[in-house]
């Protein structure tokens, strides 16, 4: 089941992974991945620590060279070879695991260099207001250091600088990470909310029992290959779905 | 008392010169966690852009009244500054740039290099001998309650303080300084931001290099010699400022800067120009051993 590749009408594909390869020294840690991603969906990563989650959301970004395979951008073409600020400005942003933030900027700071290439300043404030409405907490937090906010705040702060570019493809690497549940669970709410106005979200994850409540399509990692995906409604019923990531 | 000022003033005055290549050194790690030895070397580079545009205009000078000596000095010091920035873009280019991303052994020894290169080169052109260089600003003594320094070296120390002033805004209150901080704090994230690094780190290299290359006219004019090899005494104090004040704070760099010129000063004065060199060493031993990272703080080195 996994030879066959997900179907998308061509007008709703946005980004097509195919045969992507990254090794680091002797470590393959992507063995040809096929991804695709549907235009304003959630689309979800699962697999264990070493599955391969980040190098592929780093591949996307141009943070790591892959040996093989492309990465296509509806409209644009192939990602591969590009540096990450021109693949920034073609729509796509980041949202590191562990946060990193800025630790020495303020929060401020951190939402100006988000939409670094934009100059104009009533444009960069009005981004920040779309932020801040959607993560109040920042505001209080304006004129603070990064490096000073709580593990759920700079994780808020992550993903909102990464909305100051206006992507359409937002890559959200383990964003529940060392979180409690119940910050989790406000912080997938709002993913909910920037899916809902449109931005098209690759997120990897482990808290596969909350990431299954906002995901509309899932890929199971395992070892750099893809074992498995599906619509989300359809993996969660999956036995070994349950038993790998649900605690049977 | 009375020598004791002077020696202050006289120590704030050569200290202000060690902060400003400190800093150069501090900036280019903190963006690009490259140590650019030949650094120094790039000042030294400054003085002789003086020396020739002097020479050249030798008879000239002569005989000019102050108003339009000021204007050659102002010319020199943009020579100097031009001098160093295309200098600066040069190394970046061509080797710093490929030694990005490996350990920081390789562009250490490749800059190292380039120092030597530097030095041996304009040996081969200048002779290792000094070559002289005209007090462009006139020589006699400001005698301020007793405290005696020549217009050279109230200049001096007024250049010094605005180029890093003038840093210091670069760094906190422009779009490309905010860039410049958050390449510090995370490259990699900075980048996928949509932050150009290489357009930052050429900024970097051009900014601190042409802010070395003034250094450079400035330190020629006052001591009205340039030599092939002094950047190497430069070079190793405002290393030492880098390493004591740690490279996060330009206020930092600048206080080690100053209190390091201080100290070498009232030395001199008290007990002997011999103990002078000990100072730097003593004090940087001390702080590392204390605080590896600085006094006020280093970004971390890659693994």
């Amino acid at each position: 089941m996994t030879g066959l590749p997900r179907r998308i009408k061509p007008a709703d594909a946005l980004l097509r992974v195919t045969g992507l390869e990254v090794s680091y020294g002797s470590v393959r840690a992507l063995r040809g991945i096929d991804l695709q991603l549907r235009r304003s969906e959630v689309c979800i990563v699962l697999g264990a620590n070493g599955a391969g989650k980040s190098t592929l959301i780093r591949s996307v970004m141009g943070m790591t060279k892959p040996a093989l395979g492309s990465i296509e951008l509806a409209g644009v073409g192939d990602l591969v070879g590009r540096p990450p600020h021109e693949i920034n400005a073609l729509g796509v942003a980041w949202s590191p695991e562990g946060r990193l933030v800025f630790p020495t900027l303020t929060v401020e700071e951190n939402l100006v260099v988000g939409a670094f290439p934009v100059w104009k300043k009533s444009i960069i404030r009005e981004r920040m207001d779309r932020v801040t409405a959607l993560f109040p907490r920042l505001q209080e937090r304006m004129s603070q250091a990064a490096g000073s906010l709580s593990g759920g705040e700079q994780q808020m702060l992550a993903v909102g600088r990464a909305l100051m570019s206006e992507p359409t493809v937002l890559l959200l690497d383990e964003p529940s990470l060392g979180l409690a549940p119940l910050v989790v669970s406000l912080l997938f709410d709002q993913v909910q909310a920037i899916k809902s106005a449109g931005v098209t979200i690759l997120m990897a994850e482990q808290n596969a029992r909350q990431a299954l409540r906002i995901a509309d399509y899932v890929y199971l990692l395992t070892n750099g290959e893809v074992v498995a995906h599906g619509e989300a409604a359809e993996m969660e019923q999956r036995s070994d779905v349950q038993e790998a990531y649900l605690g049977g | 008392m009375q020598l004791f000022i002077q020696q202050v003033v006289n120590g704030l005055i050569s200290g202000s010169s060690y902060a400003v290549v400190a800093l150069g050194y501090g900036l280019v790690f903190s963006v690009m966690r490259v140590m650019n030895m030949a650094h120094p070397d790039v000042a030294m580079l400054g003085a002789y852009s003086a020396y020739l545009v002097t020479s050249v205009l030798s008879v000239t000078i002569l005989g000019l009244p102050t108003s339009l000596l000021v204007l050659v000095f102002l010319g020199l010091l943009l020579v100097g500054g031009i001098t160093g920035a295309a200098s600066g873009l040069i190394l970046e280019r061509l080797v710093i740039r490929p030694s990005l991303g490996k350990a920081v052994l390789v562009s250490f020894i490749a800059t190292a290099g380039v120092g030597i290169a530097l030095e041996n080169g304009i040996t081969a052109i200048f002779g290792s001998l000094p070559v002289q260089v005209p007090s462009i600003l006139p020589t006699w003594a400001i005698v301020v309650a007793g405290i005696r320094f020549t217009p050279m070296e109230l200049a001096t120390l007024v250049i010094s303080l605005a180029m890093m002033v003038g840093l210091r805004y670069y760094v906190h209150g422009t779009k490309w300084g905010l860039a410049t901080r958050a390449i510090a704090d995370r490259s990699d994230v900075a980048a996928a931001c949509g932050v150009n690094t290489r357009t930052v780190s050429m900024l970097t290299m051009g900014i601190s290099s042409a802010m070395a290359g003034v250094a450079g006219v400035t330190i020629a004019l006052s001591q009205t010699q340039a030599s092939p090899f002094m950047g190497l005494a430069l070079g190793l104090k405002a290393f030492v400022c880098m390493l004591v004040g740690g490279n996060r704070h330009i206020e930092g760099i600048l206080a080690i800067g100053l209190f390091l010129g201080v100290a070498e000063a009232l030395i001199s004065g008290y007990l002997s120009t011999d103990y002078r060199d000990a100072a730097a060493f003593s004090l940087m031993l001390v702080v590392l051993l204390v605080r590896p990272n600085g006094l006020f703080g280093s970004y971390p080195t890659p693994a």
